[in-house]
């Protein structure tokens, strides 16, 4: 049988079939004009999974690129600093070897020993020179210059409590620091109460890492010891010790350097975490058995001013010596900096990677868009074509 | 057979024409309303030939018209609509959720980047104010979009209860009507010849709109009364009686009940098919929004418990421990930077020592590469981006099923205009056709005057 058409079939099935082709017209165009074929989620749910991938890494390496650049102008900065070092440590090896000779005088000697104490003062501005507000080398110890003027005898620091501690009686720090570098110690309350009740725990490493918990009777005489040589006595307070009390012990070790020498680092890549900082003890000396930079200064400077001939030769291999640790500690720095530049290239490429990764996920292929535009094109130009001619061909125009 | 007899066939003949005529205009009239049927008139000869006497009285009547109609291509219209209504319906909703969790500038994913590269940055200037602030200003960006995206999902749940209370209205209104028809065609009678077939048209379409709402099934019983049983036989309409619908909260959710018993719960009998508008908007406010944002919740509580695990390790500017970053909470609409932080960043702990190192600032900026989620499997940004992919995923579902549904109800609808359409072509066959014949009849009669003139010739 013959199916009847009737006249709202036509225009239906005219209207459908021209909203069909301009709804995928409109599809090309916005993939056009946005030169994306992943415009919504929709779009390619897959594809946008991938893409928030890639985002995360395009915007990941931006982040480690900045801070390559950031700590490669630290490094650029202790560079510099550590060359004039060596320079002035030159210097000071000149004169040491002048005037160790018979030919110099007691006046020479005297005016050599008023250079050297001038090459002192620029050796200590440059160990404390800062990269902003931050010490070049004072370890992860800002808040004092890392370098003193005079050598410092063995200290340990008044304990400091936290703000938020509960106890408010007294605690004193006694005894004598027998460490050869800097250290903070930390006390940390674990179970609150009264001194003879309260147990604790002790960190030797400024609070990274702690030892284990003290037995309950151990606080009761109110003095504990928190090792090489530091003892620590609480006393008195109306308010008992409470969870979570903590107490700071900064202890010196004797010598010019008040600095701790931790590491500072930062990532340079996922899970590429790099040390971007000379610690003042490797340039400069100061424990773990090197040789301290002011103290071979100010020993010239003693022997130099005393007329000492054999005082000013001994310090000859001193300041080769010293000369030596400095130009390590810059030949690290540029090591660093090498790996911070090779670090720097395979971001580049890596992002470049990731920037042709995405453009093949979200970007649109433009030559064959213009091609379905086109055809497109065509194709609603003809339902329009045909919906024009549904009303002329009726029996209507046939009879009179 | 007299010529009386002749005038009154005549007669017949001509009324029946214009009738035809007029059955005809009314077609063309209604070639463009929805759910008309188009009616013929049924012609019955009548009279006697008797040929002894010479006696020949056949006329024409009209014996009722004819409602062309298929109720079973119209049973098959009613089912389709109610796959498109629930794929119209759903597929709107996932559009909007689609826009909500759009990826272009600024989206969630953008933000979570910020925020962990915001540790990186701090971790090579511990001490830095700006790089604090940096950190602090990103974190409140994530959590305000975190909360953004919760209140947009709790107000598409708010739209969608107003969308609720709007088409039980409409429910509610449809059934008023068809009830009113039911009485109006079963006082008109079973055996009606043609005085319902409008009414009936009218009852077909308010049928077929209220199948797109609603699960629902109707038969017709003998009177001619249609009765209307939601999916699981629960009554709508029996006769001329309307079991009104009404919107409850319990616990919350948003349940569909009987005006009259608030305690008959018939959401399942309403979504369990998948069918009518109705059903895709419970499932909407109870099932696919609740989803979302119960992975949103997820992610926020991941952000949450990670970070401050974190946190709480390192210390802060002032030498203290660090204390929580986030507000405890499970949710993403109580996602905010503690006020402790926000308040002071140097409160911010991004030292692993009392001295000040950026390690711990490290490590927090390092969640973002930790398998945090799925019981130690995705990452915290992997778990949102397969978030998006599922949206996306749905939304394509989605929208396939609303083209596949929509182009088989054009089928029907076509099948339908088929047998029940109005053909212009047609009707003005008949016009031609009918005039035709009123005009032969118009002949008759002059014919018969004539011949009524013959004969008074003769007696004069």
């Amino acid at each position: 049988m013959v199916m009847r058409i009737t006249e709202n079939m036509k225009f239906n099935t005219s209207l459908a079939s021209m909203a069909n082709v301009q709804s995928q017209y409109n599809s090309v165009m916005e993939k056009m004009a946005s030169l994306k074929r992943v415009n919504r989620i929709s779009d390619d749910p897959l594809g946008m999974i991938q893409l928030l991938d890639y985002r995360q890494g395009q915007a990941s390496i931006e982040q480690y690129q900045k801070n390559i650049d950031n700590s490669s102008a630290w490094l650029s900065m202790t560079e510099t600093k550590l060359t004039s070092a060596g320079d002035l440590l030159s210097k000071a090896r000149e004169l040491a070897v002048g005037q160790g000779t018979a030919t110099a005088t007691a006046e020479t000697r005297r005016i050599a020993a008023d250079n050297v104490k001038q090459l002192k003062e620029e050796m200590l501005s440059l160990a404390n020179s800062t990269y902003g507000s931050r010490y070049l080398f004072a370890g992860s110890r800002m808040a004092v210059a890392p370098f003193s003027a005079t050598s410092q005898s063995a200290s340990i620091d008044a304990p400091v409590a936290a703000a938020s501690n509960s106890f408010d009686g007294t605690v004193t720090a006694s005894g004598a620091y027998t460490a050869d570098t800097n250290k903070t110690y930390m006390v940390e309350i674990v179970t609150g109460g009264t001194l003879a009740t309260a147990t604790y725990q002790i960190s030797a490493d400024d609070g990274k890492t702690w030892g284990s918990e003290s037995n309950p009777a151990d606080l009761a005489t109110g003095t504990i010891t928190l090792g090489n040589g530091i003892a620590l006595t609480f006393a008195g307070g109306v308010s008992d010790l409470a969870v979570g009390d903590l107490f700071r012990i900064d202890a010196h070790a004797p010598g010019y350097y008040q600095g701790n020498g931790a590491d500072l680092t930062t990532d340079i890549g996922r899970g590429a975490i790099i040390s971007y900082n000379i610690s003042g003890t490797a340039a400069f000396g100061g424990g773990n058995g090197r040789i301290d930079v002011f103290k071979v200064l100010d020993d010239l400077k003693a022997a130099l001013t005393t007329n000492d001939q054999a005082g000013i030769l001994a310090q000859l291999d001193n300041l080769k010596a010293v000369n030596d640790q400095v130009s390590l500690a810059a030949s690290k720095v540029g090591a660093t900096m090498n790996r911070m530049d090779i670090a720097k290239g395979n971001l580049q490429d890596l992002s470049m990677q990731l920037t042709d990764l995405t453009s093949k996920t979200e970007g649109a292929d433009v030559t064959s868009l213009a091609t379905k535009m086109a055809m497109q094109q065509l194709a609603l130009q003809a339902s329009y074509a045909t919906a024009s001619k549904i009303g002329s061909n009726t029996i209507l125009d046939f009879i009179r | 057979m007299s010529l009386n007899g002749l005038l009154n066939t005549s007669y017949n003949s001509l009324q029946g024409f214009q009738f035809a005529i007029d059955l005809t205009g009314a077609n063309i009239a209604n070639v463009n309303t929805p759910g008309y049927s188009r009616q013929r008139t049924v012609f019955q000869s009548e009279g006697t030939v008797d040929v002894a006497s010479v006696q020949a009285q056949v006329g024409v009547q009209v014996s009722g018209v004819e409602r062309i109609y298929d109720a079973y291509l119209s049973n098959q219209v009613v089912n389709q609509s109610q796959m498109v209504g629930y794929s119209q319906a759903k597929s709107d909703v996932l559009d909007r959720i689609e826009g909500i969790f759009a990826e272009n500038g600024g989206a969630a994913s953008d933000m979570m980047n910020r925020f962990w590269n915001a540790w990186s940055g701090l971790a090579t200037n511990p001490q830095g104010q700006l790089e604090r602030e940096n950190v602090l200003a990103a974190a409140q960006d994530m959590t305000a979009k975190f909360r953004g995206l919760d209140s947009a999902l709790s107000g598409l749940v708010q739209d969608t209860d107003d969308n609720i209370n709007n088409t039980i209205a409409q429910v509610n209104d449809y059934l008023k009507q068809i009830a009113d028809l039911n009485k109006t065609i079963v006082a008109n009678g079973a055996q009606d010849s043609g005085n319902s077939n409008i009414l009936q048209d009218r009852r077909s379409e308010l049928l077929k709109q209220l199948s797109g709402l609603v699960d629902m099934n109707y038969v017709e019983d003998r009177n001619g009364a249609v009765n209307v049983f939601l999916a699981n036989g629960k009554p709508l309409i029996l006769e001329t009686n309307i079991y009104s619908l009404d919107v409850t909260h319990p616990n919350g959710l948003i349940a569909v009940v009987y005006l009259n018993d608030q305690n008959d719960n018939l959401n399942q009998a309403l979504s369990q098919g998948g069918k009518g508008k109705m059903a895709a908007l419970l499932e909407t406010a109870n099932t696919i929004v609740p989803d979302y944002k119960e992975k949103l919740n997820a992610l926020a509580a991941a952000i949450i418990a990670e970070v401050n695990n974190q946190h709480q390790a390192g210390y802060d500017n002032d030498g203290s421990r660090g204390s929580d970053f986030f507000t405890s909470a499970a949710e993403a609409r109580n996602f905010q930077v503690s006020a402790a932080v926000s308040s002071n960043v140097n409160k911010i702990a991004a030292s692993a020592s009392v001295n000040g190192d950026g390690d711990n600032a490290l490590a927090l900026g390092a969640i973002k590469d930790k398998a945090a989620m799925g019981g130690g499997t995705v990452t915290i940004n992997d778990s949102y981006a397969s978030l998006i992919g599922l949206i996306g995923r749905d939304v394509v579902n989605a929208k396939s099923s609303l083209d596949h549904q929509t182009s088989i109800m054009d089928q029907l609808s076509n099948r339908r205009e088929a047998t029940s359409g109005v053909s212009l072509d047609e009707e003005m066959m008949n016009l031609m056709k009918y005039q035709m014949a009123y005009n032969a009849s118009g002949k008759l009669v002059t014919t018969a005057n004539q011949m009524m003139d013959t004969l008074m010739g003769l007696v004069k």
